[in-house]
């Protein structure tokens, strides 16, 4: 406890180091049980301990957290320390896979981030990977799902905390205290891993590979131990187990905080989950009668490999039964605008986030409506959230709109580069991209282990642009050139 | 550790998110406690630092459904800092007589209401009562400490 209230007024970016050193030493729990992978140890404790050690000399030179008051300095601080904090997580998350030589560094960076950003596309061959390198990428996921702040916050909170918290993309506060929002989220998502774990044992899966799956369903991460994923069990029983998971990782925790509070009134009212089954239920339609009649399986069959698909893309987590190679077109593009639209706000999925394109075609709708009307009718729209009725307000229009405008410019951007530099259709750079920057994880065959490293650059900054909400990594480097900027007038101004 | 977990049970519900209710919140959550904050306009929680970590709530606190919204029944504290005299008044009345909230505070501008509750255990702060006070206090010093 004495520790805990020393860190307490110390430099934030030291201790999430040193929350990220922590965090990488977990895979050593694996090696009692595979005691031949012991040859690892040091591949996973030189970078943990060095973080530990930046961490602590970071937290001893750096400044204290002044309690500054002037927003505009508190935003930049809090956004440059997230940003970092997940750029040094992302290269730290590769030294393993480099110290081991299990990948060159710039896969080794891919992996990394797709770990983190809970994305789960991979250039690794799962079969010959060694079981701690296999734990080391869903505990990635696990943690990147939750957010390294929110770990962080649960420990320990500072003066900045909320700032660091929002920045990182935590729309919701659940309880009256930040400490206890951090804890309950993880707690909740702890319990489901539990829970998850032991499904996934009925069925039939090993304990190893239940826990990592399931530790990958939850965060919507996708990262799987077998190379065909889960289509490698063939058992429908797992393939429920895992819809399950994976609709619950891709919900809001304030929606979830609903459910485990049995507010089951409350639950149903609310626009997000009601969008999301709706949407669910008409692709699952529209793809089942397609594949039913393009690609010729059973209807029984059609319907399974359906609503497993489109929940693996709306829920941009990434686990797949079958190749999409044989599918017709059409049945790629309504993946596409699934991955596009994404998960549920404040969960740990990507995407546009459901919400946003609720608000987006609600203010559409109400444009319309407008357009038909006299000009005096007046109207004040409004949906549900788990906190409750909110009110559909320009502000909140504008912001969604504007998100969404910068979504899909990167989205269209992004596309044609992939196309440029991995010589591949466009059709498969839009699925491939879709999936990186929602930080899905399906793929139709551009991610490979030989892709060249200009490829693996648009992937890996489509996915931590996807991760972070974008605008923190544009208002974070922002922030760090004007820092820089003001820095370097400071010593010339001193010469 | 003890006072730690002593601090984790208290909830302090704040009514009216003005100069004083928003600095009050910040304050109290930079300092772990749980807080919710109660306002009937969206745009007052402006004020608030962008630093409060604990929960907002849109609507007015005289409506019964806001005040359970807020689980007011597990609060500990009631702060009721509205603009208006009558409101706070009202709200902590509420708050006691229904809610059995333990510790009841509102600030009052109009120092003589206060007899019409007096007896009910509401504790109140007066911006007039404290600024006679103290600018007695300055301005002639044989009597310092002396009640007025």
């Amino acid at each position: 406890m004495k520790n805990i209230v020393f860190f307490k007024d110390k430099n934030n970016f030291g201790k999430l180091i040193i929350l990220i050193g922590i965090l990488l030493a977990m895979p050593l729990l694996v090696l009692p049980f595979y005691p031949s992978e012991s040859k690892y140890f040091f591949s996973f404790f030189i970078p943990s301990f060095l973080s530990i050690l930046l961490g602590m000399v970071l937290v001893i030179t750096l400044k204290k957290e002044r309690n500054d008051l002037q927003w505009l300095k508190l935003l930049k601080n809090s956004h440059i320390t997230v940003l970092f904090t997940w750029m040094y997580g992302f290269v730290a998350g590769a030294i393993p896979f480099v110290i081991s030589r299990q990948l060159p560094f710039s896969k080794a960076l891919f992996e990394a981030v797709s770990g983190w950003t809970t994305t789960g596309l991979s250039v690794m061959d799962v079969e010959s990977t060694p079981a701690i390198f296999l734990f080391h990428r869903s505990f990635m996921q696990f943690c990147g799902g939750l957010g390294f702040v929110l770990v962080m916050v649960m420990f320990l909170q500072g003066k900045q905390a909320m700032n660091l918290f929002s920045a990182e993309g935590h729309p919701d506060k659940l309880m009256p205290n930040l400490k206890k929002t951090a804890r309950i989220t993880s707690s909740m998502f702890v319990a489901l891993l539990i829970v998850g774990t032991f499904s996934y044992i009925v069925f039939g899966m090993p304990f190893f590979d239940s826990l990592l799956h399931a530790m990958s369903a939850l965060s919507t991460g996708g990262f799987s131990t077998k190379a065909d994923s889960i289509g490698a069990y063939n058992s429908l029983g797992i393939e429920v187990v895992t819809i399950v998971l994976m609709i619950i990782g891709t919900t809001n925790f304030a929606v979830l905080l609903l459910l485990m509070r049995r507010k089951f009134k409350q639950l149903i009212k609310i626009s997000e989950v009601r969008f999301m089954f709706l949407i669910l239920a008409v692709f699952t339609t529209l793809v089942s009668v397609l594949l039913f009649y393009k690609v010729y399986l059973n209807l029984g069959e059609s319907f399974r490999v359906a609503i497993f698909n489109v929940v693996s893309a709306l829920s941009t987590t990434g686990f797949s039964t079958v190749t999409y190679n044989n599918w017709p077109p059409v049945g790629v593009g309504l993946l596409i605008i699934l991955m596009l639209i994404g998960g549920g706000i404040g969960s740990t999925a990507g995407g546009i986030k459901l919400t946003r394109v609720y608000i987006v075609l609600r203010a559409a709708h109400e444009n319309l409506i407008k357009r038909i009307s006299p000009s005096r009718r007046v109207s004040a729209p409004f949906y549900y959230r788990a906190q409750g009725k909110t009110s559909l307000d320009h502000e909140i229009v504008d912001d969604t709109r504007g998100f969404v405008t910068f979504y899909l410019v990167i989205y269209v951007i992004g596309t044609l580069l992939l196309t440029l530099s991995s010589n591949s259709s466009l059709v498969d750079s839009m699925f491939e991209f879709a999936s990186a920057f929602g930080t899905v994880g399906l793929s139709i065959g551009v991610t490979t282990s030989d892709m060249n490293t200009s490829t693996l650059g648009i992937l890996i900054f489509g996915m931590i642009l996807g991760r972070l909400e974008m605008f923190i990594v544009f208002i974070g480097l922002y922030s760090g050139v004007s820092l820089a900027i003001e820095k370097a007038k400071k010593l010339l101004s001193l010469k | 550790m003890k006072n730690h977990t002593k601090i984790s049970n208290t909830y302090t519900v704040i009514i009216g998110c003005g100069r004083l209710g928003a600095s009050l919140a910040t304050e109290l959550s930079n300092s772990n406690l749980d807080v919710l904050i109660i306002d009937r306009d969206k745009s007052a929680f402006r004020k608030l630092s962008p630093a409060y970590g604990g929960l907002t709530l849109i609507g007015d606190a005289l409506d019964y459904k806001v005040l359970e919204e807020a689980q007011i029944n597990k609060a500990t504290t009631l702060i009721a800092v509205t603009n208006n005299d009558n409101s706070n008044i009202m709200v902590a009345q509420i708050c006691k007589l229904n809610f059995d909230v333990p510790r009841v505070l509102l600030r009052l501008y109009d120092p003589e209401i206060k007899c019409i509750f007096s007896d009910m255990g509401i504790e109140t702060i007066s911006p007039v009562t404290l600024s006679i006070d103290e600018i007695s206090k300055r301005i002639n010093p044989v009597k310092r400490g002396a009640k007025i």
